[in-house]
């Protein structure tokens, strides 16, 4: 059974440190939610259908995780570690401006109502398939296909509104 | 779906995030200027809403720790909780004998829902505290006051 939750972590551990990265804003916190989310499925490998792949049950733990941490902390980190944004080779100049839209951009989807926030946070950090997204969140996939454009366009209105798009 | 015919949003959506291939969507975009502008935005918006996710990885040895952490097996905090209980009974009953007969005959109907919160404020100390020190702490402490106990009788004579 080890074995099985070693590839798990190999298979879908960054992915899953980076949506709950996200969700805490601080890499010792993702750290400690991304191992209780692989202890729990290690105490609940019972329960996982092993004709499946693992990654929408282990999203589903790290969100149900996020959610509980969501709650006891009220909300969103203000902001992210600076070494959450991604690195490029620009100039300081475009380094700066990218570090402003990234921040923006993290703004915005914190003001996104939960039910977008968490399509879109799937799909774009978790990597998701729409079918794993169904998956995760128990859903049809033309709710998944509809939240994922309606928290699209708010995500751009929003970004247009404060000149950043 | 013919394809002269306008796919919906969300099938252009799907198209841009690579979900749907049918070759006559593909075809219709490349021919409907409103379809392919409309594909673009989303594209678009895609492009920077990709710029959420980042390059951060879990530390080299996670795995490691978190085996470590399915091995140990937990310290049951019931057991633990009695054993201190009985070293304070014990301790009490070094202390005076008489209270702890008096305890079992009279106080123990006034003062049981103080020894369950007792219980239970030690079985949660035992789960936040590695509960070998609180038990090593509480053995130290009644063998000490056994010591001063048996010193004070030979002082008194």
């Amino acid at each position: 059974m080890q074995k099985l939750l070693q590839g798990m972590v190999e298979t879908y551990g960054d992915r899953i440190y980076r949506l709950v990265l996200r969700y805490t804003g601080d890499h010792t916190q993702a750290q400690d939610l991304t191992q209780e989310t692989f202890l729990r499925a290690y105490k609940h490998m019972d329960s996982y259908d092993r004709s499946k792949p693992a990654g929408p049950w282990l999203f589903k733990i790290a969100g149900n995780l996020c959610r509980n941490w969501l709650r006891d902390n009220r909300e969103l980190p203000a902001d992210l570690n600076e070494d959450l944004y991604q690195s490029t080779d620009s100039g300081p100049e475009e380094l700066y401006l990218e570090k402003e839209g990234a921040r923006e951009l993290s703004r915005v989807l914190r003001a996104l109502p939960p039910i977008y926030r968490e399509v879109i946070l799937l799909k774009h950090v978790g990597e998701l398939s729409y079918a794993e997204i169904c998956e995760t969140l128990d859903l049809e996939i033309t709710l998944v296909k509809n939240r994922l454009y309606r928290g699209r366009i708010m995500l751009r209105e929003a970004l247009e509104k404060g000149g950043y798009y | 779906m013919n394809k002269s015919q306008c796919p919906d949003a969300l099938t252009i959506q799907a198209v841009a995030d690579g979900e749907e291939n049918d070759l006559i969507i593909t075809e219709h975009l490349q021919d409907c200027s409103k379809c392919r502008e409309t594909y673009l935005d989303v594209q678009r918006i895609i492009s920077v809403a990709e710029g959420l996710s980042s390059d951060a990885r879990l530390p080299i040895g996670f795995y490691k720790v978190l085996s470590g952490r399915i091995e140990s097996k937990p310290f049951p905090a019931f057991l633990v909780a009695a054993i201190i209980s009985a070293l304070a009974f014990i301790s009490v009953y070094l202390l005076n004998p008489t209270y702890l007969e008096w305890w079992f005959s009279v106080g123990m109907t006034r003062q049981f829902g103080f020894y369950i919160d007792m219980f239970f404020d030690l079985f949660f100390l035992s789960r936040s505290i590695n509960p070998l020190w609180v038990i090593t702490v509480m053995t130290a402490m009644v063998v000490l006051e056994f010591l001063i106990l048996s010193k004070l009788k030979t002082v008194e004579g």
